[in-house]
């Protein structure tokens, strides 16, 4: 009786979903579908055009390109450095985000922090950078102010925090201009599935208030915001402007490198931009591949 | 708990008088003067020698000449205000019909499309996409630059819903068609009420994302499309300190428009005056 009556629910179910999948699901896999054969294009295009097959100045076929570009170490130190900036910025982002949730969890919402990080998302990532620079370069503000107190003799005395070998100014931008959007994000979350009910329902059940946050509350806080963390992470890999105000000739970070090679100065360089690119398309896709299919294993 | 909490952090704050509430007003006052300080404070002058802490011949000049002379700002601006716009709706209306088809797909595919933006370089993108927009008569137009932006913010803002598409929405959603809710009755009664917090924040994000492009509008645009972007990028990368803390003000300040009533509506000013009239007497 039970396995007809499940048999019966699950019948119902995936009929009221066939019934359900209406028009707008199929309009958005339409779409979907559209911007997935577009960005196909366009690799195809930075393919063909990085052996040659394409392009202005193109020769005909050819793996001259291909061979220049994995000969020199500037392309694995830059997928190096990206990722590790990456990272960090999204480690620090998270830390800070998590100190924002963990304050609303334990003393209610806060209006003043929440209007600090609307204002503080406002601020682009060209003039966060520009910021960092009037403020942490060797003849910035904190270094005139360190003078006016007596601690400063000249500029020079100042510590490279600016085009420094550790990338210090590259993260700091990166996480002033991550942070907001994942702490909002982060808070959207705890209000709209209402997970300090579930923090509540441990409490209850006899656990201790710490170990309700640590256990129950931010693992699925986190694991809520996996597709935001992923965000995050790609996007400061891909980060372009902050890099090129704030970070070193050598190495790069990839954008820097893909830009600097798409024929800043010379279109015959071209092809070697495209051929970074592809490597940068295909350790995206083979990242995102591997989250994707980790969730898929969770689920 | 949380409740106690709270009423427990209240009473402390009533208690205490200068608590948290005031740590966290500096809080707010320190993040604006870091951020518009400095800006402000090299705007107004003529260079910044050190140790110099103000500008060496302090004054408007800048201003002046930016308000007075035809600069050509207020139609670049224009034509910016309406591709954010036009940009932000669309985006936020493809990125929650996508995301929803994401999330209802089996296949790791379709929800692996919604990354592809962020892992294809802009400028090589964009480059690409000329080719594209040009073989249909596009490139260089305002309907190019909008569907080229299109292409990078419709998955963003598809993202920013993405994890509205969790069991208990699909749960609300299976009990409206059960109890024989049409496609409007699910998106009004099990989809909006989800949908309706993060609004707010897709539509800033991507007309902020439009607003401040520059790579795809230089390069798609080609020079036809005039932003005010495109204006104060090429005084950041050309101009002096105090003309680039001119352009970063000017840069910044829709963005500040923006997101300013929602902080303030955060703040709720108006009852915390009221809060506070009513405590004097």
């Amino acid at each position: 009786m039970k396995v007809s009556v499940s048999r019966y629910l699950k019948l119902l179910t995936s009929r009221v979903r066939q019934a359900a999948a209406p028009a707008d699901v199929l309009v958005g896999r339409l779409l979907l579908i559209g911007l997935g054969v577009l960005f196909l294009q366009l690799f195809l295009h930075g393919l063909s055009y990085s052996l040659g097959v394409t392009g202005l100045l193109s020769r005909g076929v050819t793996t001259e390109f291909w061979s220049a570009a994995l000969s020199t170490p500037a392309l694995p130190q830059s997928l190096l450095l990206s990722t590790l900036i990456a990272a960090a910025v999204t480690l620090l982002s998270l830390s800070g985000s998590l100190l924002m949730t963990a304050r609303r969890y334990c003393c209610g919402r806060s209006r003043c922090l929440e209007s600090a990080i609307w204002l503080s998302m406002a601020v682009p990532v060209i003039v966060a950078a520009t910021l960092i620079r009037f403020w942490l370069a060797p003849g910035g503000l904190i270094a005139r102010i360190l003078y006016h107190c007596g601690f400063l003799a000249s500029p020079a005395e100042f510590p490279a925090l600016i085009n420094d070998p550790y990338c210090i100014g590259i993260v700091l931008c990166g996480t002033f201009c991550s942070m907001p959007l994942l702490t909002l994000f982060q808070l959207r979350i705890q209000e709209t599935d209402g997970l300090h009910l579930y923090a509540h329902a441990a409490v209850q059940l006899g656990a201790s208030q710490l170990r309700a946050f640590t256990h129950v509350f931010l693992p699925m806080l986190i694991r809520r915001s996996r597709g935001m963390l992923l965000l995050t992470f790609l996007w400061n890999f891909s980060a372009w402007e902050a890099p090129l105000l704030l970070g070193r000739q050598s190495p790069r970070m990839i954008s820097v490198l893909i830009q600097k090679s798409s024929g800043e100065f010379s279109l015959a360089q071209r092809p070697l931009g495209f051929v970074f690119s592809t490597v940068y398309f295909l350790v995206g896709v083979l990242a995102i591949t591997i989250v994707s299919a980790k969730d898929r294993k969770h689920e | 708990m949380s409740d106690l909490c709270r009423q427990s952090a209240a009473s402390s704050n009533n208690r205490a008088g200068f608590g948290w509430r005031t740590v966290e007003y500096l809080l707010l006052c320190l993040t604006i003067a870091v951020v518009v300080g400095p800006l402000l404070l090299l705007s107004c002058g003529i260079g910044w020698s050190w140790p110099r802490l103000l500008p060496d011949r302090p004054g408007f000049m800048h201003w002046q000449t930016l308000l007075s002379s035809d600069t050509g700002l207020l139609p670049a601006m224009q034509t910016s205000v309406e591709l954010a716009c036009l940009t932000s709706i669309l985006a936020t209306t493809f990125g929650l019909i996508m995301s929803r088809a994401a999330a209802l797909s089996r296949t790791i595919t379709l929800r692996g499309i919604l990354f592809l933006p962020w892992i294809t370089s802009p400028v090589v993108a964009a480059i690409s996409l000329y080719h594209l927009l040009a073989g249909i008569q596009l490139a260089g137009s305002f309907a190019g630059v909008v569907i080229a932006q299109l292409a990078f913010a419709a998955p963003f803002a598809a993202l920013i819903f993405r994890d509205v598409w969790n069991q208990r929405t699909q749960e609300m959603i299976r009990l409206v068609a059960s109890l024989g809710g049409s496609t409007t009755a699910v998106w009004t009664h099990a989809i909006w009420p989800r949908v309706r917090r993060l609004l707010s924040l897709s539509l800033l994000q991507t007309a902020l994302f439009s607003w401040l492009d520059y790579g795809i509008v230089s390069v798609i645009g080609g020079g036809r499309v005039d932003t005010v972007t495109m204006r104060l990028f090429s005084l950041l990368r050309e101009a002096g300190l105090n003309q680039t803390a001119l352009a970063a003000i000017i840069l910044m300040s829709p963005a500040i428009a923006f997101s300013l009533p929602l902080a303030l509506q955060r703040m709720r000013l108006p009852a915390l005056l009221a809060l506070r009239s009513g405590d004097s007497e």
